[in-house]
């Protein structure tokens, strides 16, 4: 009976691995891209939530 | 350069934390009440407002919106603006958006144990609270999403993605699974029915996991564990890869809630295959939180905020391990219906869920009050007995299950079951049911102990309402053109939210689309037929009691399944399911074939007193059944109703559905007198009664499938040609 689903509807099994793929690609240009960045391309990033007035201040004397 | 001034509203966040502490201990009690009352089934009497089926969605509504939803808003509210370095864009909306939430959650409880349910999980308000929650949404949304406009600081952390996908992805999940027609101002059919009913529903269900107790406290754990540890996250860059493969892949896993079920099989391939990837983001998560605390373990030690966080991560390890693992259809046999499962939801529930939370107001009332934690040793003594409660509930629950549902499978040498009779697999582990609910009681006394805290914090200092920051204003955008594409993403919430809506739609759309294509394809059954006008009264009173919370109408293709129950369940046999009651959990056995299994006085004994017909049982009397009378003034809008989505009742035949419901409910109840039955103790069973229709749907269950029952027959529309239900 499922096979009969399948059938009637053109190519399902084609969307999953379309989307599949497509994500891979995505995934791997990522990790790659991260790769290259280096780790302390993102330490300003990561230390958002550490930010307080003190280290806005440092900031703006630093600019 | 420039600074600005601005403050930050102390006065929501707050509003938002006691709202969660307060919905936290009353969700918290309901789920005690219902827990003492598997173990003592009479406890509180034989209220109709207060049985297991009615209270049981109230429970978890109330954990998973009123307490992790207040808990969420509580940490957004605190974190956004101080990540974006602007106050909330629109203090009115805020405002809305708290009032707005705690009435959506009032109108909960005014509604649930009132039988006022859709019977679908964690999605079980009526239509007009559906779209008050939409409403009420993107009110949410808007607030945030102009907040994040107005910043002050041009990237966007990591924490605030994820608040961004859980808005996103909890308004699709939402409005998707909430097309439904209102038949009455309380009442309405989901335009979906059985199977694809069911996909949607546990699509929604499973994302609601994902986007409403994973993505917001995930967004919260990557703020409050680097605040609390002062330092900052291990990777950011892991960070970036946990946040977009999470998003993708979550989506897809939802059918692993329905595996052997009527569901494609390739759709339940589809369901497992993800969730075992699934493994990876999640871990990757975790371990993004806990290596953050890499050289600070001895801060661990002393300081409950932590203390809360590391378990909390610990045990989302723990849960999105297990998860993936019970995806796989072997251990899904077993596990599946099982206490297994509830033991599960809690370990997220009470360590990620609550623990998180109470991290947060650990962390948040001393700083917005301007002054210490009132007693960390308080503090300490919570977070052990909110652990060792955790233990004591998920432990029981876990044997309980296994022991339960393998007595449910078990053999014996000749080839019959080893345990026929399902109150016997009951009756073994309520034991485990007492344990549960004692570790239950030791989670709320450790937050009592933490609501007491907090208070005693709160009044040792004065809540500083308007926090004032500085921060200068936005650098302009040319000045960083040289970014590269990921980093200049983060700095743009449109692009950024557009992108997340594509990719938690690519797996929502490959799920749903063929489904939605299923009613068209499925090879009906030809003996399946509509019900008739008393078995949808009936069957209202099954949704309204909540039978599903303890019932499932599914049975799976296994020996030990239709040797106990009967045939297995057809996909074609729930084409006229709106909504579908499949269940998930069987404290009772499965009903799919319980049509025709008993005589009609059976079931009037067992509703009147389950252990007349059934000893020991641990099912609720439902006296009330046969005091009240059906509601048949709705039945033509509820015929309409349900024509409009899809069952093929015959034009007009609203007009004379309660003739066809009266000359049922007769039978049946002359029937019943005939057999010395026309009175229970002093009540008169007339045909009027509520036990009559709710009679007549269970003795419907299941029966077509075996030859041409034409449920109609003898009733006043079937003498007219085609006046009920039109040919196909």
């Amino acid at each position: 009976m499922y096979k009969e689903v399948l059938r009637t509807i053109e190519g399902v099994e084609i969307f999953p691995s379309i989307s599949l793929i497509l994500f891979f690609a995505f995934f791997i240009l990522l990790i790659s891209y991260l790769v290259k960045t280096g780790k302390h391309h993102w330490d300003d990033a990561a230390n958002l939530p550490l930010d307080s007035d003190e280290t806005i201040n440092q900031k703006l004397t630093q600019s | 350069m420039a600074v600005d001034t601005f403050h930050y509203d102390n006065k929501i966040v707050r509003n938002f934390g006691i709202a969660a502490m307060t919905f936290g201990i009353i969700g918290f009690l309901v789920g005690l009440i219902i827990a003492l009352k598997l173990i003592f089934p009479d406890f509180l009497g034989f209220i109709p407002e207060l049985s297991y089926g009615r209270l049981r969605p109230l429970h978890t509504n109330a954990v998973i919106f009123a307490f992790a939803g207040n808990a969420i808003f509580y940490g957004v509210y605190y974190s956004l603006p101080r990540l974006c370095k602007a106050s909330m864009w629109s203090p009115i909306l805020s405002q809305i958006h708290f009032w707005g939430w705690q009435l959506i959650i009032l109108s909960a409880v005014l509604t649930l144990p009132f039988g006022i349910t859709t019977s679908k999980e964690y999605a079980e308000l009526e239509w007009p609270i559906d779209i008050a929650i939409t409403i009420i949404w993107v009110v949410f949304g808007v607030n945030m999403i102009m907040t994040i406009m107005k910043r002050r600081e041009k990237h966007l952390y990591v924490a605030i993605w994820f608040y961004l996908a859980t808005f996103l992805t909890v308004a699709v999940l939402h409005i998707v699974n909430s097309f439904e027609v209102p038949a009455t101002l309380l009442k309405s059919y989901p335009v979906y029915a059985g199977v694809q009913d069911a996909l949607v529903q546990w699509w929604y269900g499973h994302n609601a996991v994902a986007f409403f107790l994973t993505t917001p406290f995930l967004g919260i754990m990557y703020y409050f564990i680097p605040k609390a540890a002062n330092r900052p996250i291990f990777s950011y860059r892991l960070s970036i890869v946990h946040f977009w493969s999470l998003i993708f892949i979550y989506i897809w896993a939802g059918p692993h809630h329905l595996l052997y079920t009527a569901l494609p099989t390739w759709a339940q391939a589809l369901g497992t295959v993800f969730s075992l990837m699934l493994i990876a983001p999640s871990w990757g998560g975790m371990l993004n939180g806990l290596l953050t605390l890499r050289g600070a373990w001895d801060k661990v030690r002393e300081d409950p905020v932590l203390k809360f966080l590391v378990v909390g991560v610990t045990a989302y390890g723990m849960v999105t391990f297990e998860g993936p693992m019970l995806s796989i259809a072997n251990v899904n046999a077993i596990a599946h219906y099982s206490d297994y499962i509830i033991g599960h939801v809690h370990n997220g529930a009470l360590l990620w869920n609550g623990g998180l939370t109470f991290a947060m107001l650990y962390y948040i009332t001393p700083r917005i009050y301007k002054t210490k934690l009132y007693s960390v040793k308080l503090a300490n003594i919570h977070f052990w007995f909110a652990t060792m409660g955790a233990l004591f509930y998920v432990i029981p629950m876990y044997w309980g299950g296994i022991t339960q549902s393998l007595m449910w499978k078990q053999f014996t040498a000749e080839g019959f079951l080893q345990y026929p009779n399902f109150l016997e697999t009951v009756v073994q582990i309520i034991p485990m049911y007492a344990l549960r609910a004692f570790g239950g009681s030791l989670f709320i006394v450790g937050a009592l102990f933490g609501v007491y805290n907090i208070a005693k914090t709160a009044l040792s200092g004065s809540l500083i309402v308007d926090e004032e920051a500085q921060a200068p204003a936005l650098i302009a955008e040319t000045e960083n053109h040289e970014e590269k594409w990921h980093r200049r993403l983060e700095g743009r919430p449109l692009k950024l939210s557009l992108i997340v809506i594509v990719t938690i739609l690519i797996g929502g759309i490959v799920e749903y689309m063929p489904t939605a294509l299923i009613d068209s394809n499925i090879p009906t059954i030809e003996s399946v037929k509509p019900y008739t006008p008393l078995e949808v009264a009936g069957r209202d009173i099954y949704i309204a009691e909540g039978c599903n919370n303890c019932h499932s109408q599914m049975i799976r293709p296994f020996r030990s399944e239709t040797e106990r129950y009967g045939e297995y369940s057809k996909a074609g046999e729930f084409v006229y399911d709106h909504p579908h009651l499949w269940g998930s959990k069987r404290t009772g056995p499965d009903l799919h074939r319980i049509g025709n299994k008993y005589p009609d006085s059976w079931h009037l004994r067992h509703m009147y007193d389950p252990n007349s017909t059934s000893p020991g049982s641990i099912m609720p009397a439902y006296t009330w059944l046969l005091k009240k009378e059906t509601d048949v003034k709705s039945i033509p809008s509820k015929i309409n109703a349900l024509r409009s989505v899809g069952v093929p009742y015959a034009e007009g035949y609203d007009a004379i559905a309660i003739r066809d419901l009266k000359a049922q409910a007769d039978e049946i109840s002359t029937g019943l007198r005939e057999n010395g039955f026309g009175e229970v103790e002093g009540i008169q069973i007339t045909s009027e009664k509520q036990i009559i229709a709710l009679i007549a749907y269970l003795q419907r269950l299941g029966v077509d499938i075996s030859g041409n029952n034409n449920p109609f027959e003898g009733l006043p529309s079937d003498s007219r040609m085609g006046a009920n239900v039109k040919e196909n």
